[in-house]
């Protein structure tokens, strides 16, 4: 962002000079202790399979900051992701389908699609679709719905394209009539023979029970342990069993580990993976995938959840030195990194202050540039605007390191420093910042 | 910023543009198209007939642009933020536009959130910032979709690593549920608990599907569009557009309308029609210029 000059910016200038004479523009800000769920490693590693970017754009060699207002409703600490889960998925074959598919569903008017899978040597995947027309239904006793009974909402691969979603050629779909209810169901396609591979996904959005799953950080580095909570929840509170639940981990890169599930001390289920991301950057995260089968109230229960996390190898670091630098128009604050691979690495921090008597989100700066291994530094420029109804002490919160080329997040603390007032020399100059604007009245309701 | 609407004398507006030189910049709108790879965007993706309705509340109708870039690719991608920052860096250096106005539709919202929250990812990305007045977000998919989760299941099953060889679409991927919750988290801002956006972003958020065949309105953006997205709502909520849930729409930034209480006749928009001239969508827009 462009510094604009004035006079004030002139005058400040000189203020600032007399400052730096007096020593008190580069002040030492406090390292707060980092807290339980910060990110952060040990050492850098650079192994050569980090001399490469995740697909991120260009690659600038410039070095570019920025600040700005944070808003007021900024939370106090991140909330953890909860993926939730009232769907299954399972393979079978053509001559499967023949013979019968049970289906279980735990609430009425569940959804099932039928996709042909590719790379089976079969005919194209669009000449294996299966119309619904073509299904026939059995309920548990064993009365039969054909030719679309016992169904609602059929739809066929056309009218699935026609949503300009990106679902397999050949896909299928329908809806389970409300009539007839919950409970396992037999899928039968007469017509389908042969060694054709189709994946059949259920969902019911209308279950009261779901499987969820969540790990207990969004990031983590290389050599990390991966903890995984799944659990069987009932709308209303009430927890089940998950019974028999297998997983696995897949990296970006393609690679899958197996993990287990078991039992701890306080009786919740846990996986637990120590993480390898020694592999040739890939973009995109990693995913934890989990399937679960258990028997609730007499009805069997299937769920499959899929949740996603990063993992970045710790290529650089934040060495734990910093200093304020107080510049015309913006408050500076030099952030050490130890570099071990080259690339170009981010600093994002959550500049708060007091006002009116309590800590306050006052700005948002982030600061980047290309850096080669060894010590190098990052500045946050906060314009002086942004502190200009606050006073001391500061903190910078939230604070990032990240790999831009790779798409790591290295380093995450979230109350990383404190600065105090007497370290702030304000000249009363701005530097320029990004200024949101308020909207004008809108027209007429239903103009 | 649109000092063209206050009523000052002319001498004291010239007085001022002379005073002040940086402020006599251009109003502009940009176009920013959702997922997909775009040659054409105007005729294919919005219709001449919208875009030249939304621009005609420009002072000056030739400063306005239609991106075309590939946003099959994942949001930080040169072929997707990188192509969106070279069409429009040089679109606001050249004309100078010191006031623009960004339309966005679906998963172009989040190629815009992209640049927005990641300024120092590149150097053009401040030039951009600095000149946006806000940003018109026609449903966005800010925290994903369960169809994203849902067609790129089947991907998944049928070949572990086939997305890595450009498999169906990484911006599909990426519009996962969980993979926004993740991105949500570090790398976007404008969501719920999490910093301020450098400029404001504000969604339009469509809440229903009409289909009915006896119901003209059912046709406007195409009917077999309409019935396809009337079937993908079985995926989702009851207040949805067909592709995205509204709590999605709504996920980031701030709502500026939900259709049916801006639509003429009180109509929902489906996600198809949410980029097309139905209902008076490109009036609201336009007068917002």
């Amino acid at each position: 962002m462009q510094t604009t000059f004035n006079p004030n910016t002139v005058r400040a200038f000189l203020l600032l000079s007399a400052s730096l004479m007096t020593g008190s523009a580069l002040a030492a800000p406090r390292f707060l202790a980092a807290k339980a769920g910060d990110l952060a490693a040990p050492q850098v590693v650079a192994p050569p399979s980090m001399q490469a970017s995740a697909g991120a754009p260009d690659q600038s060699r410039e070095a570019v900051s920025l600040s700005w207002a944070a808003g007021a409703d900024v939370a106090a600490a991140p909330q953890a992701f909860v993926a939730h889960s009232r769907e299954y998925y399972t393979e079978v074959s053509a001559d499967e389908l023949a013979a019968g598919v049970s289906i279980h569903t735990t609430a009425p008017r569940a959804l099932v699609r039928i996709q042909p899978l590719a790379g089976t040597g079969e005919a194209p995947r669009e000449k294996l679709a299966i119309h619904p027309q073509s299904l026939v239904l059995s309920n548990a006793a064993g009365k039969a719905f054909a030719f679309g009974a016992g169904m609602e909402m059929l739809v066929t691969a056309d009218k699935l394209n026609k949503a300009d979603m990106p679902f397999a050629e050949g896909t299928s779909a329908f809806r389970l009539s409300q009539e007839l209810g919950a409970g396992t169901f037999k899928v039968t396609a007469a017509d389908a023979h042969g060694a054709a591979r189709y994946l059949i996904n259920v969902v019911e959005p209308d279950s009261k029970l779901a499987l969820t799953m969540q790990t207990d950080a969004s990031h983590y580095l290389h050599g990390q342990q991966l903890v995984v909570l799944p659990e069987l929840v009932e709308q209303g509170g009430a927890r089940h069993p998950a019974g028999k639940l297998d997983g696995h981990v897949t990296s970006p890169g393609g690679r899958s580990f197996p993990i287990a599930f078991k039992a701890e001390p306080d009786g919740r289920l846990r996986a637990r993976l120590t993480l390898d991301a020694d592999e040739a950057p890939q973009p995109g995260l990693w995913e934890v995938h989990a399937t679960a089968n258990t028997r609730v109230r007499g009805q069997t229960v299937l769920r499959s959840v899929r949740l996603a996390f990063g993992v970045a190898m710790p290529v650089a670091r934040l060495d734990g030195s910093a200093a304020v630098v107080n510049q015309p128009g913006s408050v500076g604050v030099r952030l050490g990194v130890d570099v071990g691979a080259a690339g170009r690495y981010e600093a994002r921090g959550l500049l708060y202050g007091m006002v009116d008597g309590s800590m306050k989100p006052l700005g948002v700066a982030h600061a980047a540039q290309w850096m080669e291994p060894g010590r190098q530094s990052l500045v946050l420029q906060y314009s002086a605007s942004l502190l200009s109804g606050a006073t001391g002490p500061f903190e910078v919160r939230d604070l990032n390191l990240l790999d831009q080329g790779r798409m790591g997040v290295l380093q995450r603390q979230q109350r990383a420093l404190s600065i105090d007032e007497r370290d702030i020399v304000r000249t009363g100059a701005h530097a320029a910042t990004a200024q949101p604007q308020e909207r004008p009245k809108l027209p007429p309701v239903n103009g | 910023m649109k000092s063209s609407k206050y009523q000052a004398p002319l001498a004291i507006v010239l007085a001022m543009l002379a005073t002040f030189p940086a402020m006599a910049g251009n109003t502009g709108v940009a176009f920013v198209h959702g997922t997909g790879n775009q040659t054409n965007a105007l005729n294919d993706y919005w219709t001449a007939e919208f875009v030249n309705s939304v621009k005609q509340g420009l002072p000056n109708q030739s400063m306005s642009i239609v991106i075309n870039c590939d946003f099959g690719q994942y949001m930080w991608a040169a072929g997707a933020a990188g192509c969106l920052a070279g069409q429009l860096h040089p679109f606001i250096v050249n004309n100078n536009i010191t006031d623009l106005v960004v339309e966005t539709h679906s998963n172009g919202g989040n190629v815009m959130r992209w640049i927005m929250s990641n300024p120092t990812q590149d150097s053009r990305y401040p030039t951009i910032i600095n000149a946006i007045r806000w940003v018109n977000a026609l449903a966005p998919s800010s925290l994903g979709t369960p169809l994203a989760d849902a067609a790129t299941s089947g991907n998944v099953f049928e070949s572990a690593v086939g997305w890595l060889l450009g498999y169906k679409s990484d911006a599909v991927r990426m519009q996962q549920v969980s993979w926004m919750a993740n991105y949500n988290a570090t790398w976007l801002y404008g969501t719920a608990g999490r910093p301020a956006l450098p400029k404001r972003f504000f969604n339009v958020v469509g809440s229903d599907v009409d289909t009915s065949p006896f119901d003209g309105d059912s046709y406007c953006g195409g009917y077999a569009q309409n019935v396809g997205l009337e079937v993908t709502q079985a995926w989702l909520n009851s207040c949805s557009d067909g592709f995205l849930n509204c709590t999605s729409q709504s996920g980031a930034g701030t709502t500026w309308f939900v259709d049916k209480t801006r639509m003429a006749g009180a109509e929902p928009l489906s996600h198809n029609q949410s980029r097309r001239k139905c209902f008076g969508l490109d009036t609201i827009l336009r007068n917002d210029l």
